[in-house]
Parts: structure tokens; sequence; C-alpha cells
């Protein structure tokens, strides 16, 4: 079965169109697709964030609150 | 029927993107039969996302770097941050910044890193890493087996550092790298740099590695006089029988479809 629906949440997903050979898959690839790429980012997100608490150890007290002012 | 080409680089465009989403590559499984170009077009859309979704805290981390000594970087780099996003900030510090770091890094580490690596967005730090460190790394990638990976940044080295890093690799790996290449249009100056002799040699491992799919995609890139003197070549080593098989393979792989001195010299 085709799936519009999907198709529409992985080009969101991704940000632009999607070749036209992976909008023809089907539905329930389609939103395994999307699955796929959403839990990527959000694994980079938690690892970003927990990269960034690691770092601060390895940087010297007196560089540590400028540092977090620039990153935020 | 699909040619057996495209259906080994869809393969190995599934194995790419399985390796940027950090899944098993049999998760992607339905994308076996989509063309490899499109997978590679997914596959760079899915790569835009995830180097732009954290630009802003990327960013400033690159930002906050400058306060710090190359040499710390470093080791935040590898022990803080890891191969996956150190590879995702490489491209937002200044490139000589960036070498310099790279400079203070272990071998294994740099091998990590260029696994994940979008080459599009570092371009001008691979530029500037010295062709003896890219040698290592591209030694250390052959070691893993990591020809997928190599195949994404080798097309983007200048010519100096290529040639040190072909000079460096075997005649097999030589022609497993350049069959996973992704800038097939530099394949014939690979060949220039590799001479008419390492040729000749890199036909002999195809014989004796059974890399001849591999070599034969290579001979399709490559101009019609230097196709035609290797195709000679290969002629001058192998029995009619054999000749007979590897021109079989030719026209399984769907390598003998357009007209040229490769169709006409296998079959003719």
């Amino acid at each position: 079965m085709r799936g519009e629906e999907e198709v529409r949440a992985l080009e969101a997903r991704l940000g632009g169109r999607l070749p036209a050979s992976i909008a023809r898959l089907p539905a329930e690839a389609l939103r395994e697709l999307e699955a796929v790429v959403a839990e990527a980012r959000r694994r980079q997100a938690a690892e970003l964030h927990a990269a960034g608490e690691r770092a601060y150890s390895h940087i010297p007290r007196l560089l540590r609150g400028p540092i977090r002012r620039i990153v935020g | 029927m699909t040619p057996v080409h495209e259906v080994l680089a869809a393969r190995a465009e599934i194995l790419k993107l399985a390796r940027l989403l950090g899944v098993p590559p049999e998760r992607l499984a339905y994308l076996e039969e989509v063309p490899a170009a499109d997978i590679r077009q997914l596959r760079e859309q899915a790569t835009d996302m995830l180097f732009t979704a954290h630009d802003g805290a990327l960013g400033r981390l690159a930002a906050a770097s400058r306060l710090l000594p190359v040499g710390l970087v470093a080791l935040i780099g590898e022990r803080a941050f890891g191969p996956i996003l150190a590879a995702r900030i490489a491209g937002l510090l200044e490139p000589h910044r960036a070498v310099e770091i790279a400079g203070r890094l272990p071998t294994e580490f740099l091998a990590d890193v260029a696994v994940e690596l979008d080459p599009r967005r570092a371009i001008d730090v691979i530029a500037g890493i010295p062709p003896e460190q890219i040698v290592e790394v591209s030694l250390e990638l052959t070691r893993r087996g990591e020809f997928v990976a190599m195949g994404r940044f080798v097309g983007h080295l200048p010519l100096t550092t290529l040639s040190a890093a072909v000079r460096a690799l075997s005649d097999a790996d030589v022609l497993r790298a350049a069959f996973v290449m992704e800038e097939k249009d530099r394949l014939d100056e690979l060949a220039d740099v590799l001479g008419e002799e390492r040729l000749s040699r890199v036909i002999d491992a195809a014989e004796r590695e059974g890399l001849w799919l591999e070599a034969l995609d290579l001979l399709g890139h490559l101009g019609r006089e230097r196709q035609a003197a290797l195709i000679e070549v290969a002629r001058a080593r192998l029995d009619d029988a054999r000749q007979a098989e590897i021109a079989e393979l030719a026209r399984e792989a769907g390598l003998l479809e357009r007209p040229g001195p490769l169709r006409d010299l296998l079959v003719g």
C-alpha cells in the first residue's frame, strides 16, 4: 500500500523531497525508515549532552566559567 | 534482471546508510531493490539532517575550543567526545586548527573519525592533513577492511595525498578501494598515478584474489586506450577458457551493455 502520509513524515524529518523510488516503498518500510532516522537524531542529541558534561572534567577550573558562557 | 554491479553498489550504499544511522544493515534490507544513486541521495539527506540538527550546540563547542590549547582539544576530542561527535564538529573548526588537532591524535582514533566523517563538510581539513598521516589512516582502514569508509573520502584527497595513499596500499586493496570510491570520475586520474606497470600488477591481483568484478568496474571507468591496453595485459595472462569466464562475469555484471573497447575486446 502506498504511504503518502509516511512519505510526508519522512520528508519533514529529512527536510527535503525523497527520491521517487524511495517514496514508492511500502508504507511499513517508510515508517521503519522514519523511526530509524528519528532514533539516530535522538541518540546524537543524548551523546552530545553527555560528551559536553564529560568534557568539563578535562578543562582547567579557571576556564570552565568562560567556556560555559560560550557553550550555554 | 538488475545487473550485478548495481546490486553491489546498492549494498555498499545500504552499509554506508546503516553506519550513519547506527543500525545493523539488515534493518534497511527493504532498500535492496532501490537504485544505488537514490540510496546515496537519501544518505546525503540524512547526513545533512544529522550534521545540521545540532549545529548551534556544535558551533558553540567549536567556538569554545578556541580558548583551549590544541593538545587539550585533542584530548577532549578523543576522551570525551569520541569519533562520532568529533566527526560532526571537525568541519566547524578552523581548518588549520583542525589539522593541528588531528596531528595530536592517534591513527586509530583518526580512522574511527574517518569512518564517521562527511567529507563534503571537511574538504579543507582533509586537504590540509599531511600525506604521511593520511597514508597511516588509509592503512589502518584497510587493515580493518573498511573499504566502504575509505571510498567515501578517498575521492576528496588532493592528488599528492592520493598518490601517497595508493603507493602504500597493496594491489588488491587498490581494487577494493576503487570499487567503492564515490568520485568515480577520478578513477582515470588514479590510473595515471598508478602507472602502467602497477596497473598490470593490479590485473594480476584481480586473478590471484578473485577481484575481477572490482577490476572490470575499474576498467569500465578508464579511457579507451588504457582500457584496451589493460585488456591485452589480461589476455596475455589468461587462457581462452578463463577469458570466457571473465567475459561472462562482465556480461552478468551489466558491463557489456554499452559499446566500447571493453565489449569489443572481451566479446570479440
